[in-house]
């Protein structure tokens, strides 16, 4: 009788798991979102916002503890370093190119060596001025601290004048001064070295915000500042534009909770899982923002000689066509995503338009399996590995590419890692056949340079191929120079060829606010994180 | 019994001595390179060099695990994060009161309801009360305290709004989390306590002191509950050491800062200071749950009492 019970417990309690399951799923990194003009026309009927709020609480996964400025990228949630600090250029509203910020501005001729001008008006929330000094130890606290590689590239970093720098750099590959000037932001000196912790807790900055409330791994309360240094409003950075008088960033990292948090109103405004996020669709309380995430998902073949794909570029052909992207979008994102139609998203400022209307190794099962057996692979007779991060969506999209490739009779086995697993695996072909993998950056020819250019791996490709042409194609769009979109165009279609990797799909991430928040046009980051105080708000 | 303490705290030296080694043997061996973490995938094999010479993982393996032996147990200094440049000891103090909140918490509300409940079920052994109690123990051992928080959230933040889903701030944020986490050692507890107490109360000294006309109340509380609870106190010395470092799941759950949290997030970015740190600071915690535990045996059972004092027990 005891047993009988227990079984029957167990079994209600199983049964139970799984009606809750659909919206208890855990908060996975968030899918940020892209670059540039990525607002598109909601696909569900919710109201435009009539009014807004003085004061939001965003519910975000990532735990701020500290609001140091001289961290890796992403240790600091990207608002308090856009909000409370400054650095001597930021982007441009749609992301094309950096504008100024304390800087005035740069000259160059040969990409390599750089004369940066500043404002002579600066001064951070303390009243400090900021002078080159306080520049030129910024720059070399940041790059002291090793955490951000692109800094590796500045060969010199040095005053020429009260309000002017000189840097020197030894690259000209594209969007290095870019990558560098969103690398290090500026702070006074003498308020850092008066600090005692380094501004872990009471950050002073120059931008146009500044931390009013801060409970370390809990919540951080910005406001605007009355004072901000750049009072003409013709030279005022996009970024310092300052819609919003004040924002709470609420930690939350359990992605069901976001939802229950927008619900019950603890928060305003949250980025959500797809999971969580359906229950406010066609709700007329909240204005609904999605965004095709710019960290969509790529796939690398292996280039190693253990794996059957490296030499056989049919084989590979096969294996990209049984793909259905469609079914992806579908099962893994709910329907809530895009196709990609090159290595790299369809918001990258060098993306072609007319890439959208080729053959990208459309689905197709027929010409898969002829592929396979001209490749000389019976069904049946090939069994791969991927390796993925053990996340959700990385696991559901592997799922469906296992379900395709079954299919043409191809078995695959998914290798889950966990992110620093993952990440020291990833970078060596002998570990997979197949790699999942997400990366953005502004330009395709910046993510194309850090994973096909073989001179940053030894002398092969990330995936670990040899192949001199495709050398050739990425040296003639990576560098400022030479990047044009014919160099651009005959690197996308001989990499489509080779069929090396191939861009797969990206999720929309769900983005919610009350109604009465009022958001016009959000503002999202190059990786895709919404960032409120460089929004509008009605 | 001085002199029990001080050997009992003279012994954890080289408890949390091996500890610390095994952790960062563990720890150092395990794949994952933090460098990679925190430099992300766009990183070159030459920053990542860099990095590690910065981090001071370019070392001979030896020569970190001395520094770090040094560091701890000669400065007392747990070191300071990868990712966040923050003090390991100082984030484990901000932290600490949050989680021992919830975890004392969580235990007394587990004491409260489990010893009486147990004690209960002993008196009325196989009566209906005590089978349908085993039933709902049998479920609150097997009930995933992740899964109970979530109906708890449900039902009482999102449909009745009377307690808040998450966050800190006072002590209705612990309400909803201490009950999750106190269902499974209510449970525990109970049985723990009904099988101790069915031990005792069939002694021959329990009939006597019935058949001296002592009343029942008497009898259980006053004459059979103290002889129990040698193993209760056990199990709840056990508890509170593994909820202090277990809590993670609910702290996720309800946005509670606390040190599971802050163990598992570095644990996946290979923080190895906060790790290695992490749980030498756990160890000497539990190390201490564990002296406290012995002489609360003290206080109950005057025969261990003497036995500590170095006598032989009467």
């Amino acid at each position: 009788m005891k047993k009988f019970l227990a079984l029957l417990l167990a079994l209600a309690m199983m049964f139970s798991l799984a009606a809750c399951g659909k919206s208890a799923s855990s908060s996975e990194s968030p899918a940020p979102a892209a670059s540039g003009p990525m607002n598109e026309a909601p696909a569900v009927e919710n109201e435009t916002p009539t009014s807004s709020m003085d004061s939001i609480r965003y519910g975000v996964p990532l735990s701020v503890s500290t609001l140091q400025p001289f961290l890796a990228v992403g240790i600091v949630h990207p608002t308090i370093m856009y909000g409370v600090y400054e650095g001597l250029f930021s982007y441009k509203r749609d992301m094309s190119g950096m504008e100024p910020r304390i800087a005035k501005g740069y000259t160059t001729e040969d990409n390599l060596t750089y004369d940066i001008e500043l404002f002579d008006y600066v001064t951070d929330s303390q009243g400090n001025k900021i002078t080159a000094d306080d520049v030129v130890f910024s720059f070399e606290t940041m790059k002291a601290t090793g955490l951000v590689s692109d800094l590796n590239k500045v060969e010199s970093f040095e005053k020429t004048g009260d309000y002017s720098v000189r840097m020197v750099v030894n690259s000209t590959i594209l969007s290095t001064f870019d990558n560098i000037m969103r690398s290090f932001v500026v702070v006074s000196q003498k308020a850092y070295e008066a600090s005692s912790d380094g501004f872990a807790s009471a950050p002073v900055g120059t931008g146009p915000y500044v931390v009013t409330d801060f409970q370390p791994a809990v919540s951080v309360t910005l406001s605007r500042r009355d004072d901000y240094w750049q009072t003409d409003d013709s030279q005022r950075a996009f970024m310092a534009s300052a819609n919003l008088k004040e924002i709470t960033l609420v930690t939350i990292a359990e992605g069901s909770q976001l939802g229950v948090a927008l619900q019950t109103g603890s928060v305003d405004a949250v980025t959500i899982p797809q999971t969580a996020g359906e229950q406010f669709l066609n709700n007329p309380d909240y204005a609904f923002f999605p965004l095709t995430s710019p960290l969509g998902f790529q796939i690398y073949c292996s280039g190693d000689s253990h794996s059957p794909l490296a030499d056989n570029a049919k084989l590979r052909e096969a294996i990209f066509r049984a793909m259905d992207t469609d079914a992806i979008i579908a099962v893994a994102y709910g329907g809530y995503g895009e196709k990609q139609y090159t290595f790299g998203p369809a918001t990258a400022a060098d993306f072609q338009q007319e890439w959208k209307n080729e053959d990208y190794f459309n689905y197709d099962l027929d010409a898969a399996k002829k592929l396979l057996e001209e490749a000389g692979y019976k069904p049946g007779e090939l069994k791969l590995q991927m390796l993925i991060i053990n996340m959700e969506a990385w696991s559901k999209t592997a799922q469906v590419i296992q379900q395709n490739l079954s299919q043409i009779g191809v078995e695959l086995e998914i290798i889950n890692a966990d992110s620093a697993l993952y990440v020291s695996y990833f970078n060596d072909p002998a570990n997979y056949d197949l790699l999942l993998h997400n990366m953005t950056l502004p330009n395709l020819a910046n993510i194309w340079e850090r994973r096909y250019n073989a001179d940053n791996f030894g002398g092969k490709t990330s995936n670990g191929f040899e192949d001199a042409k495709l050398q050739e194609l990425v040296e003639a769009c990576m560098y400022e120079d030479n990047h044009t979109p014919e160099s651009v165009a005959a690197f996308h279609q001989y990499l489509k060829e080779q069929a090396y990797g191939r861009g797969l799909c990206a999720a929309q991430t769900f983005n919610f606010t009350k109604k009465e928040v009022g958001m016009v046009e959000p503002w999202y980051d190059y990786i895709g994180n919404l960032i409120f105080t460089c929004s509008t708000f009605a | 019994m001085a002199r029990y303490i001080l050997k009992r705290l003279l012994w954890m030296i080289p408890i949390v001595l091996g500890v610390a080694i095994l952790t960062f043997v563990l720890m150092n061996f395990t794949e994952g390179d933090p460098a990679y973490i925190i430099l992300g995938s766009s990183a070159s094999e030459a920053d990542v060099a860099a990095l590690h010479e910065a981090l001071g993982l370019d070392k001979p393996y030896l020569v970190r695990l001395l520094t770090y032996l040094r560091d701890v147990f000669l400065r007392f200094d747990l070191g300071t994060s990868y990712a966040t440049r923050l003090s390991v000891s100082g984030e484990l103090m901000y932290r600490l009161p949050k989680t021992l909140l919830l975890t004392i918490a969580s235990l007394s509300i587990a004491i409260l309801v489990g010893i009486p409940l147990g004690v209960t079920d002993a008196v009325n052994q196989n009566k209906l009360g005590d089978r349908v109690s085993m039933v709902l123990s049998l479920m609150g051992v097997s009930m995933p305290n992740f899964w109970l928080a979530m109906l708890l959230v449900i039902l009482f933040a999102v449909k009745l709004h009377w307690l808040p889903a998450m966050g800190t701030g006072g002590l209705k944020y612990y309400i909803l989390p201490a009950l999750s986490g106190a269902t499974g050692t209510i449970a525990s507890l109970a049985r723990q306590t009904r099988s101790s107490m069915l031990e005792v109360i069939r002694a021959d000294y329990i009939t006597t002191a019935r058949s001296k006309g002592v009343k029942e109340r008497d009898v259980i509380y006053k004459h059979a509950l103290p002889n129990a609870l040698i193993p209760i106190i056990t199990t709840i010395g056990s508890a509170f050491g593994i909820q202090l470092g277990g809590t993670i799941v609910l702290e996720t759950i309800f946005g509670i800062p606390g040190i599971g949290s802050y163990l598992a997030t570095a644990v996946t970015a290979r923080d190895y200071p906060v790790v290695q740190g992490g749980v030498v600071f756990l160890a000497i915690c539990f190390s201490f749950i564990m002296l406290i535990v012995d002489l609360a045996y003290a206080f109950v059972d005057p025969r261990i009492r003497a036995q500590y004092a170095g006598k032989k027990g009467k």
